[in-house]
């Protein structure tokens, strides 16, 4: 009985040799430094040090990605929904042909597109002054917070969009077409009758979304790396110009925490669908 | 009435969502192609491709940077299919039938 559980085994020790050499030992080296003063001794002091000069950054993380996700739930439902729902079989074939392609546009193009296209001069603002839809000269730039969340909404919408739609298309439409039969709405079969539905896809897209845009260094870098800035940034600066791993060590220990909170909310999802999202 | 309303929702959050989609590709390639442009100009002023040839020119690291983050893609991307989890995980189920 040994011997088959062993047999069983064996195949894959060599995957979870490679994760615990690729993964779990630099995590736990990051954890020890973190939690070590630069003379060696164990201590808190990377973490004081990183609170004081970064809190206003982790704070400023949180806000934006948090929002970000929000936004992103609403517009990727939106478009799920109406690839579902859309009467208009025109109409929803240019939407299912425009929307996936942010997904192939790496961040740090998108950073950079975004941040010459919503500056002050930028072609957003040009082209809706052609229009005379608005005065330019009353108008300010989008290059601080609002572009990074902008950029990730944008970046982000599709892949969330993608998992949604194809959720809503597996659903059985005979609901759908009984709540439409009873005289309801669009928005409100989307809402009551759709979204319940898809609620676990949804989540888990979004989870994705969440730890995705926690992690992006190249989009908050490149709009606004001034301050206040995100956490990814704050690390970046701290191990380029100072060589100080034990104060980005702390920060990425802040990272986690806050990822950590959506990986358990993932794998109480996980737990509860049986391991199928 | 109500149809030409419709339509008019329709295309405006459509042609909305392609504006934001592609003005900033459009923008990208614009700027690429731009030699000179200020404010308050709409268009560039100058085109070409001068910075092109500042990107590849031979003294440029740009093209071995390319070349690295395609290597380091097709790597990662590629090690996912033969992972050896996924293997490790064909192998356990054969195990798994063999010892019934």
């Amino acid at each position: 009985m040994n011997d088959r559980r062993l047999s069983a085994l064996l195949p894959v020790a060599p995957a979870v040799a490679m994760v615990l050499a690729l993964f779990v030992y630099p995590l736990g080296m990051s954890l020890v430094t973190a939690f070590t003063a630069p003379d060696g001794r164990p201590s808190l002091e990377n973490f004081v040090k990183a609170f004081e000069l970064y809190g206003t950054d982790i704070l400023f993380t949180v806000l934006i990605v948090t929002v970000s996700t929000l936004l992103t739930g609403v517009f990727a439902a939106a478009i799920g929904g109406y690839l579902v729902l859309g009467a208009h079989p025109g109409v929803v074939a240019v939407l299912k042909s425009i929307y996936r392609w942010p997904l192939f546009i790496p961040f740090i193009v998108a950073a950079q597109c975004m941040r010459t296209f919503l500056a002050k001069n930028g072609l957003m603002n040009n082209t809706l002054g052609a229009l005379g839809l608005v005065d330019i000269a009353n108008l300010s730039g989008l290059l601080d917070w609002r572009d990074i969340i902008v950029t990730f909404v944008g970046k982000q919408t599709p892949f969330v969009a993608l998992l949604v739609s194809g959720a809503m298309a597996a659903l059985d439409r005979a609901t759908i077409e009984a709540a439409a039969n009873l005289g309801a709405g669009g928005l409100r079969i989307l809402v009551e009758i759709i979204l319940p539905q898809v609620g676990g896809v949804m989540l888990v897209g979004l989870i994705l979304a969440f730890v995705t845009m926690l992690s992006v260094l190249s989009v908050p870098i490149m709009i606004s790396g001034g301050s206040p800035t995100m956490i990814a940034v704050d690390m970046a600066f701290r191990v380029n110009s100072y060589s100080d791993y034990g104060v980005a060590n702390a920060l990425g220990f802040a990272s986690y925490a806050i990822a950590g909170l959506a990986a358990w909310i993932y794998l109480r999802r996980n737990v509860a669908s049986g391991g199928m999202l | 009435m109500r149809t030409a309303f419709g339509w008019l929702l329709r295309g405006g959050l459509l042609g909305g969502l392609a504006f934001m989609i592609f003005g900033p590709l459009a923008n990208l390639v614009l700027w690429a192609v731009a030699i000179q442009w200020y404010f308050p100009h709409k268009l560039p002023l100058t085109w070409g491709f001068k910075y092109w040839g500042e990107v590849f020119k031979p003294t440029s690291d740009t093209l071995a940077a390319l070349g690295t983050s395609v290597l380091i893609a097709s790597i990662t991307s590629s090690s996912v299919f033969s992972s050896p989890s996924r293997r490790g995980s064909r192998w356990a189920e054969r195990a798994c039938r063999a010892a019934g």
